[in-house]
């Protein structure tokens, strides 16, 4: 009796009513405010139906890559705990983690199969979204958001690339750069706004380790929850309408 | 009679007031953009890579050699006739430092495998055009090189080879 009468009081209370600001949801109400009434539930729909759950239709590929995404940005931050962007700290800070740091090869191998299974499932997510037409009207800006999230992600990965500093990363970045360098008018002065030379070097080095660390991972953040945002505010999963 | 004036001017003032601020706006955005666009546009290092760069004495480059001077990212190439060559080593294809290869007697790109003779020209590989060149100054007998204008050409020409 006791303990219900404080789990009674601390229900009761101003903060704690003021955190969660729907009843126990065990009625349609409530149910529907515990969505609507948290930044990040309110994302998602409040129902789903049980046509668009199945699994054949989607293969979960969209939330395969989100949580993919969150592997990344928790393994990512942990590396950057021990790595050094500098051409003289890059590479052996690298092999401090693979060998010195506990869990350290671990984490780092988290980090890079997590990477290029993103990069798959996005584009596996593509191809679901196309064959089963769910970038038909009212969809299309969805499709759009979700091109850019596909260029964003190829971005991360190709940044992260150079990281590790050793002959691969120098050379892949060299020579994928030089590609870069091929476009029409835009070509050249790109590939030199993004070395911050005219060569691989220590400006490249620090501008692809922003990008990989801030920029293109807050941007993804961004676009993640428009594309969430935006598949609730078209109506579900396009499953529902066929 | 106010209605009647602004006809005549053709705009309103609130009209007006609204292109004021919207030009005002589009005027700050552009400044904003052009100074991070100078705020991340790569600068040159005064005296590293993209600046001048002192080769050394003509008479250390004997005729019919090719010698790599690494702080300039070029080679010498000394021709038979004494004339000198400043070749950028970075392949023409996709960027690799392109090695020059005593044994083969060409310069052979470890990437792609595009192959240059001594004065640049491609003898193999899918290397677009001749390895690109810097301009030469030869004064009392030593050799500077501009590495900040690096020259790309279609083909090689004895004129870009400078006489020592």
């Amino acid at each position: 009796m006791a303990l219900s009468s404080l789990t009674t009081r601390i229900s009761q209370s101003g903060p704690w009513r003021s955190f969660f600001r729907h009843g126990w949801p065990d009625n349609p109400l409530d149910r529907s405010l515990t969505m609507t009434s948290n930044i990040f539930f309110h994302l998602h729909p409040v129902k789903v139906s049980r046509r668009s759950l199945r699994w054949s239709y989607s293969f979960g590929l969209g939330v395969i890559s989100a949580i993919l995404f969150g592997v990344l940005i928790w393994t990512g931050v942990l590396l950057m705990f021990y790595y050094v962007p500098s051409v003289e700290r890059a590479y052996p800070t690298m092999k401090e983690i693979q060998f010195s740091v506990p869990l350290g090869q671990f984490t780092r191998n988290m980090h890079r199969w997590s990477a290029h299974a993103m990069v798959l499932m996005v584009i596996l997510h593509m191809a679901r979204v196309f064959y089963t037409g769910a970038y038909k009207p009212p969809r299309e800006f969805n499709w759009i958001v979700g091109v850019v999230l596909l260029l964003l992600t190829l971005g991360a990965s190709f940044t992260g690339y150079l990281l590790p500093w050793d002959q691969l990363a120098y050379w892949a970045i060299t020579v994928g750069t030089n590609i870069a360098g091929y476009a029409p008018v835009a070509g050249p002065p790109a590939r030199e706004i993004l070395l911050g030379g005219s060569e691989v070097g220590q400006n490249a080095l620090i501008r692809f380790y922003t990008l990989h660390i801030a920029v293109l991972p807050l941007l993804i953040t961004l676009l993640v929850s428009l594309h969430l945002w935006r598949v609730r505010k078209d109506g579900g999963l396009a499953a529902n309408e066929t | 009679m106010s209605i009647g004036m602004q006809r005549k001017q053709g705009i309103s003032r609130r009209q007006f007031l609204g292109w004021a601020w919207a030009a005002s706006v589009v005027g700050l955005l552009g400044q904003a953009g052009a100074a991070l666009f100078n705020f991340i546009k790569p600068r040159v290092e005064p005296g590293g890579f993209g600046a001048k760069i002192v080769a050394g004495r003509v008479d250390e480059f004997q005729p019919g050699t090719v010698s790599h001077v690494q702080k300039g990212r070029f080679y010498i190439s000394r021709l038979d006739d004494g004339s000198v060559l400043a070749l950028w080593h970075r392949c023409t294809h996709l960027g690799c430092t392109v090695p020059w290869r005593e044994d083969e007697g060409q310069f052979h790109c470890p990437c792609h495998s595009s192959l240059f003779n001594k004065v640049g020209e491609v003898l193999g590989g899918p290397a677009p055009r001749p390895l690109d060149i810097f301009p030469i100054e030869i004064v009392d007998g030593q050799i500077t090189v501009d590495t900040g204008k690096p020259i790309s050409r279609d083909k090689y020409d004895p004129s870009q080879a400078v006489r020592a």
